[in-house]
């Protein structure tokens, strides 16, 4: 498959680039760490969008999923004293199965019944974090360190390398899946249930499956933000996080698969731009307020997303030939 | 026993404000089809608004109308001049464009407000006054009449006027409702201007109970969500019933219980209610016609 | 029994509507099989019980999944039904429009997929071996109803005609015994009717399949079915061949209106 071998190097190389962008630039121990937060919310949204996206539900509740691989990774590996790579599966695991639980429930019926019951759990999560503070540390937070691999303990560059490394190799397995009969089935079941049923698609085996893929990539998430930040606390995991991933799936574009990088990219850079603008910089939340008219734009007007304007203003501008429809980017 | 009943009529309080919340959440979808995911920042956002007007040093009465008049505003704002262009957007594109009016929402908060939590007044001060045994603020009291009368009011619109019929022919199917002549425009207009109203009353109720901050209308606007679900979204009524029930069992539990986890058995107690009644007490199967 | 599909006494009632009412009809081995009747006789109401879209209220459908192999799809789910052997189109063309005719295909063969989720996202051996021979099979059946080239089209640019036949070419992707066709030739102009027809036939030697046919075009049903069945009300009007219907007094009735005596005087 040609196409799949380009699209894996186009997401290598997109790799590659972005392990030796700090290294080359000698970048500031600031700049990782915007980095560092692109490539571990790009990881998350990636599962987000495979929900959203894909197959067409919405979760308003995975930064609860973020949060409980952030505790289960940071409790295993400092509690326990486990291998790294060990409680990082662990990050994954879990969360699919929490999310395959709380799927379960809420799926059976229309989309808002998902959207209700993870609002609900975005809203108790952090009450529920803080109780268990013999797991999380309670209110005031748990701390870890970078991991040790094979007795060799990581720094902070070269976590950042882990996480970028991790992102790649899930993109590579999500657009394989992506373009295999279960995404197909995914894509299906968001366009035409009555078609996906018909072709034999048990919507709420996909829809759980679906569910399920995307809070385990949360989880991962997770696990790699507190191995980057060393600490979290229970408020972190709220509805203000959920809502980051949706918008960053949505300005990047729903359903592709770089869109989750780009969503996030725009997310981050968005506030950190803003401050350098001298008036606008002092204006409290209106990098939030413009990150909501871009979720409000970009579902009337441009639903592809941020991650095919370059394709698409190169077609309207430079290119001779009638714009035929395209498939979108993935 | 007294306290018990104390709990009952504390429950009434929480009910009017998740119910008219919720009233307000239903009326727009069934009308529309889209769940407003920003009732409760909007609400919350109005009550910045009223607490404003009134460290403005506005009479808090004349504040909280003129809030209301504001709220109206907003809501007819949206539907005219975002809704109304997104006719063609999925409901799952519509869901997720009120996500971003929440962002907008708790955006415009601080910006225009700053970012401390600001003071609002009870509607009456005093003092308990004692009725059978069971203590009630005036306040709570002025509380559930006005959202029984207006709940009230709203019904006997619904049921017994022309704009009632017409909300409700539309809400039961919008496209005859069309062919009939029935004005679905302005419906939309009308129940998102009421809609956006319920919900900053709302809030007004909660501002002088939490101070009025970005994050107060989160429990209340959960648990209008939960009353919903109870209720079942197929009726109006439902989402009320919902209300009173999820009112009264929030402030038991948080009484004999525990307060802090209130929220959370109510959660646990919705998820065992998608469960075994998904589509809500009131709620009605619908065969989709393929 | 050695009906393909025998359908007993179905009835279905919405509200206090009776949409079918005791419906009985068989269908054989490599047949095709007409269900014609007036707008609103409850022909695609009827489609929709066999293939799980609506639960009747009572009735049985009996299906011939292979020599020994007789099944209610009655007792089934909805998205259990193509696994059975039975697939299906849409009065509306229900195909992925954002997704090439290809893919659409490979949708239609999603039943029969047997590698699960991991294994497609690490790219086994056994994946891609059954990704392979999908795709040969889906540019297979383009082959044979000239889309070939139009395999990597996306479907939501091409003309209704060729959505059409694409919706065709994804039944068989399934293997199916028996195809159900909901109105294939609406919206086709005399000429594509007149290939449709061909299609139709060709599918029912080559692949070896039952057809079941909804239709109004009267000609195409009387030209490629071997048997047919005529409703009205939801009731069994007839059953038999295309001459014993077009004589049968009822479904003239049905369709021509009751003739009256007296406005002949």
């Amino acid at each position: 498959m040609s196409i799949r071998n380009m699209k894996q190097a186009q997401y290598m190389l997109f790799g590659v680039i972005a392990i030796l962008f700090p290294i080359v630039t000698s970048a500031k121990g600031s700049t990782i760490t915007l980095l560092a937060s692109i490539g571990i919310l790009s990881i998350a949204t990636l599962g987000f969008n495979v929900l959203l996206g894909y197959s067409g539900q919405i979760s308003l509740g995975h930064g609860a999923f973020m949060g409980i691989g952030a505790y289960v990774s940071a409790y295993f590996v400092s509690q326990l004293e486990l291998p790294f790579f060990l409680a990082l599966a662990l990050a994954a695991i879990i969360p699919f199965f929490v999310g395959f639980i709380l799927g379960l429930i809420a799926l059976r019926l229309e989309g808002h019944y998902l959207a209700i019951a993870t609002l609900g759990l975005a809203v108790v999560i952090e009450e529920i974090f803080a109780e268990f503070s013999g797991f999380t540390g309670g209110w005031s937070g748990t701390k870890t360190t970078y991991p040790t691999i094979f007795g060799y303990t990581f720094d902070k560059l070269a976590v950042y390398i882990l996480i970028i490394t991790i992102l790649v190799i899930l993109m590579i397995v999500t657009y394989n899946f992506m373009k295999s009969s279960t995404g197909r089935a995914l894509v299906a079941m968001k366009k035409s249930e009555h078609a996906a049923q018909a072709m034999g698609v048990s919507l709420f085996k996909y829809k759980l499956l679906a569910f399920s893929i995307s809070t385990m990539y949360a989880g991962i998430a997770g696990s790699l933000y507190i191995h980057f930040f060393r600490f979290a606390e229970p408020k972190l995991w709220g509805i203000g996080l959920s809502l980051d991933l949706l918008a960053a799936a949505v300005i990047g574009g729903l359903g592709t698969i770089g869109g989750a990088v780009v969503g996030v990219g725009f997310l981050k850079i968005l506030p950190t731009f803003l401050q350098t603008v001298p008036i606008l910089g002092d204006i409290d939340g209106l990098s939030f307020v413009l990150t909501g008219i871009s979720i409000v734009i970009f579902v009337m007007f441009y639903p592809k997303g941020l991650i095919n304007l370059p394709v698409d203003i190169y077609k309207k501008f430079f290119s001779k030939k009638p714009t035929e429809a395209e498939e979108v980017d993935l | 026993m007294d306290l018990f009943f104390q709990n009952i009529v504390g429950g009434l309080q929480s009910a009017s404000m998740y119910g008219l919340a919720a009233l307000g959440l239903v009326l727009i979808y069934k009308t529309t089809g889209v769940i407003n995911f920003a009732q409760g920042e909007l609400g919350m956002f109005h009550a910045f608004i009223a607490a404003w007007l009134y460290a403005s040093g506005i009479h808090f009465v004349i504040a909280i109308f003129l809030t209301l008049i504001i709220a109206g505003l907003v809501g007819f704002l949206i539907e005219w001049g975002v809704m109304q262009h997104a006719v063609k957007i999925d409901h799952l594109g519509k869901m997720i464009m009120t996500m971003g009016f929440v962002m907008i929402a708790q955006g415009l908060a601080p910006m225009f407000f700053g970012n401390n939590p600001l003071y609002f007044p009870k509607m009456i001060q005093g003092d308990p006054i004692t009725i059978g045994g069971v203590s009630i603020l005036p306040n709570t009291i002025l509380i559930i009449v006005i959202t029984l009368s207006i709940m009230g009011g709203l019904f006997y619109v619904l049921q017994r006027s022309k704009w009632g019929l017409a909300i409700r022919v539309t809400a039961e199917n919008i496209q005859t409702a069309k062919l009939m002549g029935v004005p679905t425009r302005m419906v939309s207009m009308a129940v998102w201007t009421v809609g956006t109203i319920l919900g900053a009353l709302a809030a007004i109720m909660v501002a002088p109970l939490t101070t009025v901050s970005v994050t107060m209308m989160a429990d209340i606007h959960l648990k209008s969500f939960i009353s919903a679900v109870l209720g079942g979204f197929a009726t109006f009524y439902g989402p009320v019933i919902g209300a009173f029930i999820i009112g009264i069992l929030n402030n038991i539990i948080g009484f004999y219980i525990s307060s802090k986890w209130a929220t959370a058995i109510l959660y646990i107690f919705i998820l065992g209610v998608l469960i075994f009644k998904p589509t809500g007490i009131f709620g009605k199967k619908f065969i989709k016609k393929v | 029994m050695n009906a393909v599909l025998k359908v007993e006494n179905l009835s279905i009632s919405f509200g206090g509507l009776k949409a079918v009412d005791d419906l009985s009809f068989e269908i054989g081995e490599n047949m095709i099989y007409g269900l014609i009747g007036p707008n609103g006789a409850g022909k695609t109401t009827v489609f929709n019980c066999i293939t799980k879209f609506y639960t009747p209220n009572t009735g049985h459908v009996m299906f011939r999944r292979s020599a020994n192999d007789v099944v209610d799809l009655l007792d089934y789910n909805v998205h259990q039904i193509i696994g059975l052997g039975l697939a299906r189109t849409f009065q509306n063309v229900e195909l992925i429009k954002d997704l090439s005719i290809i893919d659409n295909l490979l949708i239609g063969a999603h039943s029969q997929y047997k590698t699960s989720v991991l294994q497609q996202a690490f790219l086994s051996p056994s994946a891609r071996k059954e990704e392979k021979e999908y795709r040969e099979k889906a540019m297979d059946i383009l082959r044979q109803l000239g889309l070939e080239d139009k395999a990597d089209a996306i479907a939501g640019s091409q003309p209704y005609g060729v959505l059409k036949n694409v919706e065709l070419a994804r039944t068989l992707m399934s293997s199916p015994k028996l195809i159900i066709i909901d109105e294939p030739a609406a919206g086709l102009n005399e000429t594509e009717t007149e290939a449709l027809a061909k299609m139709i036939k060709h599918i029912r030697d080559f692949y070896h399949c039952s057809i079941l046919m909804v239709e109004h075009d009267m000609g195409l049903v009387m030209s490629t079915c071997e048997r047919i069945c005529a409703i009205n009300f939801g009731k069994k009007l007839a059953e038999g061949t295309p001459q014993e219907i077009k004589s049968n007094k009822y479904v003239q009735e049905a369709y021509l209106g009751k003739d009256d005596d007296d406005a002949e005087n």
